[in-house]
């Protein structure tokens, strides 16, 4: 690389790709040195879509910062409610029913399968293959339909609540989520049949930003990109949360840490959710979906309307400084999300309001190995790459 | 668990996968179509349920008297900070269920819906089932509005809804977000 640096003296081009370009999928930058078609510099520039989530954080109270997680990782907004409730739920001290757990499981699943769906179709379609779009956006279509039935809306879904959910699953949730689940392998097959031994698509990924397991590492990678560079750490497993310890399943690891081994890791990841959707299925529990603390939840509207400690219990929810208000004090709480760890610092000053709220998003420092990916290949190779990374420009600048 | 693939000599071969793929394109073709055109089809309003965040409205109760008594609990609530309130003494005669006099009443109500994020906080947290949701999201409603031969939505006072285009909002069919049946 030193050799073609200097080869290049005075004659390398600059390129810039993006902000607004159509495989960046969101507003980012990465600047491009090139010589001929080398990559000789790859520099990221973030703030392009500044969205100030984590000021936020310091004005919204508990239970209304879950409706700006949903708007982080658009692809997978289940998983940042999940991630966050739980990580103030920890602060609180407090362990939700068993039945809540399963059920944010189940959506937690689902949406790394939808995610993972939107992931391939895009990252696909980048290199050249429309039908895999087509093919994952029908699957990706049945889960949103089943999200929105459930949280009543496809994306903007705040399904959580600190002690709970929303709702409970509505009637028939069973019969959608077993139905796609028994449907999805043999969609997930014309993608393999598409893909995997496809010549034109291993010679774009085999090979093509290569990262070894040492360096992944000392990146910070997490997620799908860790686990292709071969290290088999996977948050589900390693540190269990929630209800992950009750049930099994594989995590899978690549060799090569190159684009193609990220697809192959996605790939089966998804067959994994669907085991844990399946699994929690079965095992789902029965019992109340909240904590029953009037503290922490919100009373059931029969309370409500009819006692007045309901009713006073339910204003209190609602209003400043009486709401919930977890103990003096600070807590990280980290889950895998469909693209690594999702982390959430949480600094308590004891009122209604977070003092603090730092997130740790996935993409963020899986972008920042983009360099090392780039630098030395070749500038076709930046769809490729960036498109295995799967950077959610919403995670990049909170 | 390891995932790994490599390229057989078949593989290179490149033209048994390329027939597969297009074997596998070809027999999508004379299948079912899954895409429907979002706003028109009138089949994605249908399908939502009770539970389906859209546009809001203010429910009356058989009397025709705005259940809503300005408590200021769905202003609190909200996350985007887009309902204004202002309260009132009710109108002489208004009456509680139980058939007390009514105290009081919002004199203004406006949702500013270019803020609003149709999270349905405000329907959570209402005491007194007096706000609810539609089955229509906000360019549905401007459509169906159009429909009728009233020019909406060009300006953004259009997207500030008062309290009669609230309370107006009872007449659309499809039902949203309303709190938890018993
Ligand atoms: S839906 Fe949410 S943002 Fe809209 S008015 Fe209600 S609480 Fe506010
Ligand atoms: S709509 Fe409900 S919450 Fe809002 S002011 Fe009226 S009664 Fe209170």
């Amino acid at each position: 690389m030193q050799g073609g640096l200097e080869r290049a003296t005075g004659e390398k081009m600059v390129l810039n790709f993006g902000p607004q370009h159509p495989a960046t999928h969101g507003t980012l930058r990465i600047v491009l040195e090139l010589d001929g078609e080398s990559i000789l510099k790859a520099t990221p520039h973030l703030g392009y879509l500044h969205t100030g989530f984590e000021k936020l954080g310091e004005h919204l109270d508990y239970n209304q910062f879950i409706v700006v997680t949903d708007r982080m990782n658009y692809l997978s907004p289940l998983s940042n409610n999940f991630g966050y409730v739980l990580a103030v739920e920890q602060l609180l001290g407090i362990e939700v029913p068993k039945r809540c757990q399963y059920i944010r499981i189940l959506m937690a699943e689902l949406s790394r399968l939808a995610d993972h769906l939107l992931w391939l179709g895009t990252a696909a379609l980048d290199l050249g293959a429309f039908s895999v779009f087509l093919y994952s956006f029908r699957e990706r279509e049945k889960l949103y339909s089943i999200f929105e039935k459930t949280t009543g809306a496809r994306l903007t879904t705040s399904y959580t609540r600190v002690g709970g959910v929303f709702r409970d699953l509505y009637d028939g949730f069973e019969t959608d989520a077993r139905d796609f689940i028994s449907n999805f392998p043999k969609a997930l097959k014309e993608t393999h049949t598409l893909l995997t031994k496809n010549r034109i698509w291993m010679d774009r990924t085999k090979g093509v930003g290569p990262i070894s397991a040492d360096e992944a590492i000392n990146y910070g990678l997490t997620g799908p990109c860790l686990r292709a560079a071969g290290v088999a750490h996977d948050l589900r497993k390693a540190e269990p949360y929630s209800a992950y310890d009750e049930l099994t399943f594989d995590v899978p690891v690549g060799s090569n840490g190159d684009a193609y081994d990220r697809y192959l890791v996605r790939m089966e990841e998804m067959m994994q959710s669907c085991r844990l959707v399946t699994q929690a299925l079965d095992n789902l529990p029965d019992g109340p979906v909240n904590v029953e603390d009037n503290k922490i939840t919100m009373p059931h509207k029969s309370d409500a309307y009819g006692h007045i400690e309901g009713l006073i219990h339910h204003f209190k929810i609602v209003m400043d400084g009486h709401g919930v208000q977890p103990p003096k004090g600070d807590h990280y709480c980290a889950t895998e999300s469909p693209n690594g760890e999702l982390g959430f610092y949480i600094v308590s000053d004891g009122s209604g309001t977070g003092y603090r709220i730092r997130i740790r998003p996935p993409s963020f420092l899986n972008f920042q190995a983009l360099p090392h990916m780039l630098e030395g290949g070749m500038v076709s190779d930046t769809v490729a790459v960036l498109g295995s990374l799967n950077v959610i420009a919403g995670e990049l600048d909170r | 668990m390891k995932v790994n693939e490599e390229m057989s000599f078949w593989d290179r071969l490149y033209i048994p996968a390329l027939l597969k793929g297009m074997f596998t394109t070809l027999k999508h073709i004379p299948k079912k179509k899954l895409t429907y055109q979002y706003p028109e089809d009138p089949r994605s309003v249908n399908e939502r349920n009770e539970r389906y965040r859209g546009i809001h409205k203010l429910t009356t109760t058989e009397k025709d008297e705005i259940k809503c008594v300005a408590c200021f609990l769905c202003a609190t609530a909200c996350p985007a900070d887009c309902i204004t309130i202002q309260a009132a003494p009710s109108p002489e005669g208004w009456t509680t269920k139980e058939g007390y006099p009514r105290e009081k009443y919002p004199d203004v109500f406006e949702i500013n819906m270019l803020r609003c994020i149709f999270c349905g906080y405000c329907v959570e947290a209402c005491p007194e089932d007096a706000i609810r949701m539609t089955g229509l999201t906000l360019p549905q409603y401007f459509r169906e509005r159009q429909k009728e031969g009233e020019s909406l939505g060009s300006s953004r006072s259009d997207f500030i809804f008062d309290r009669d285009m609230l309370v107006a909002n009872n007449d659309i069919p499809q039902e949203g977000l309303s709190v938890e049946a018993e």
